[in-house]
């Protein structure tokens, strides 16, 4: 027990000493502003000698940390967000940061009528989400309407806000449609103004940004994947008669079509009933596979028993077609 | 009214006034502290300028002028006199912004124990190895008086400090 007390002793030293050169090295630096009402004094002390008398005299000036307003939305779905015409409560997300000092409350705005896209999205409309998820919710986010339940943001906090629209019957695929999400405080929105007395604590609110817009993008897709299987047959005597014995070569053409990008595409093929694969007959554009559900990309009976697995990963719509082969006996 | 306020602050001075006395009851240094900020007026023929206001509300991200000045109100010559400013909680000493004419100008990093010359201090960076010091690590300045103050005379020094 003694020793074991001592060996614990020492582990604590060296923490305690770590962070006392924290403390001393750094002075501790706000991410965001000092919060606004705060009282900033500084104190000047003036030592001087008269004859052989020394005396000491200070001064103090003071003033207040003014509110500084400052919104920043952003956009958080990376890339368009891929939808079909006549779609329905399709999903933007936005992100509104009050990045100013002080609590703050925002109108939001939608417009989805903007210039320099394909089509207009249709009956856009703002929720706020409630619970932190980054998926609207129906009837657990709550629609925006202004006035009602204009988010309050504390100083740093952010918000997710979803926008949804509806997409028309007419565009075509690859076009883009834009809505924008603009939220602007309720304090003003007019940079470099100042609104006395409009900040926390009866301080002035200086508009630094008060207002901010994101715009995010709709784009229609016509994605989709055809498949054609075709079969080759070698009977044991050279002809193409299906029966027991014979040899069937599979071929499976995968043609990615549309714009876009799909994601994780896999292609699975049971086995038909009374065959047997021929083992070290998988093929991906022309290179072999191997059997075992491994680093490369496609398996027979690993994944699934009986099945043909190959995993395609990402692929570019319009990109060119893949072709799998394999290879099966007659029972 | 000749002259728009584009940019109103409320002015409110809010310096204050401290006096010593020597042994036999008279006044000897009036000292003055003031914060201070620039605004942009814009004049009446469309031209801006700067003024300087006294500060009594600011923002984040705005610098504060301080001038603290010495007035020799005695009949004697104010000897060995410094000056020592602490560089308030909340605000960064802006560089370069320091000023004070016939005063050697010093800084501190702890605080106010030691100062040493802006190019001399060193503090310990967070990967534990020291390094130069840097605005946001000064805690101080010191202004000593290279010459006693006459009587009747009157000197200032001063500093910027950003609000963070």
């Amino acid at each position: 027990m003694l020793l074991g007390s001592r060996v614990f002793a020492r582990c604590w030293i060296a923490p305690c000493a770590l962070v006392l050169l924290c403390l001393i090295g750094a002075r501790p630096a706000l991410a965001l502003g000092t919060p606004a009402g705060t009282p900033i004094a500084n104190t000047a002390t003036v030592t001087y000698d008269i004859g052989a008398s020394s005396f000491t005299q200070s001064a103090t000036a003071q003033f207040t940390v003014d509110e500084r307003v400052d919104v920043v939305v952003t956009w958080q779905d990376a890339t368009p967000v891929l939808v079909a015409p006549t779609d329905v409560d399709r999903q933007l997300t936005f992100l509104i940061t009050n990045t100013g000092n002080g609590n703050e409350a925002f109108a939001l705005a939608v417009d989805t009528l903007l210039a320099g896209d394909q089509f207009d999205p249709t009956n856009g409309r703002a929720y706020i989400d409630a619970n932190g998820t980054t998926v609207y919710e129906p009837g657990v986010d709550p629609l925006y309407q202004a006035g009602v339940n204009d988010p309050l943001l504390a100083a740093d906090a952010a918000r997710i806000i979803f926008v949804l629209a509806d997409i028309p019957a007419t565009p075509l695929s690859g076009d883009r449609g834009d809505a924008e999400l603009r939220a602007t405080s309720l304090s003003g929105g007019v940079t470099g103004t100042i609104v006395a007395g409009a900040g926390d604590g009866g301080t002035d609110a200086v508009i630094g940004g008060g207002t901010s817009a994101a715009i995010g993008s709709y784009l229609i897709t016509d994605l989709f994947v055809s498949i054609a299987k075709s079969a080759v047959v070698l009977d044991l005597g050279g002809g193409s008669t299906p029966a027991p014995g014979s040899t069937i070569t599979y071929t499976l053409l995968v043609t990615p079509n549309g714009v876009g990008a799909i994601t994780n595409l896999v292609i699975t093929d049971l086995l038909p009933p009374f065959t047997t694969y021929v083992a070290g007959t998988l093929t991906l554009n022309g290179g072999p596979l191997t059997d075992a559900a491994d680093a490369d990309a496609g398996d027979v009976g690993g994944t699934t028993p009986n099945q043909v697995t190959v995993a395609l990963g990402n692929v570019a719509g319009g990109s060119l077609p893949q072709t799998i082969t394999f290879a099966v006996t007659i029972d | 009214m000749k002259t728009a306020i584009a940019l109103v602050l409320t002015v409110l001075l809010q310096a204050g006034n401290a006096n010593a006395v020597d042994g036999a009851g008279n006044s000897a240094l009036e000292i003055t502290a003031t914060a201070e900020v620039e605004i942009k007026v814009k004049a009446a023929d469309g031209r801006e300028e700067v003024k300087r206001v006294p500060a009594a509300q600011v923002p984040p991200g705005v610098a504060v002028i301080y001038t603290l000045k010495a007035q020799n109100k005695s009949d004697k010559p104010a000897g060995d006199v410094v000056v020592t400013d602490p560089i308030p909680e909340h605000t960064e000493y802006v560089d370069g912004s320091v000023s004070g004419d016939g005063t050697k100008v010093t800084f501190s990093v702890d605080g106010g124990k030691s100062y040493g010359a802006k190019e001399t201090l060193k503090v310990r960076g967070e990967d534990g190895q020291m390094r130069a010091a840097l605005p946001a690590d000064f805690t101080h300045i010191r202004w000593q008086f290279e010459k006693p103050l006459a009587p009747g005379e009157s000197r200032a020094v001063s500093f910027h400090a950003r609000v963070e």
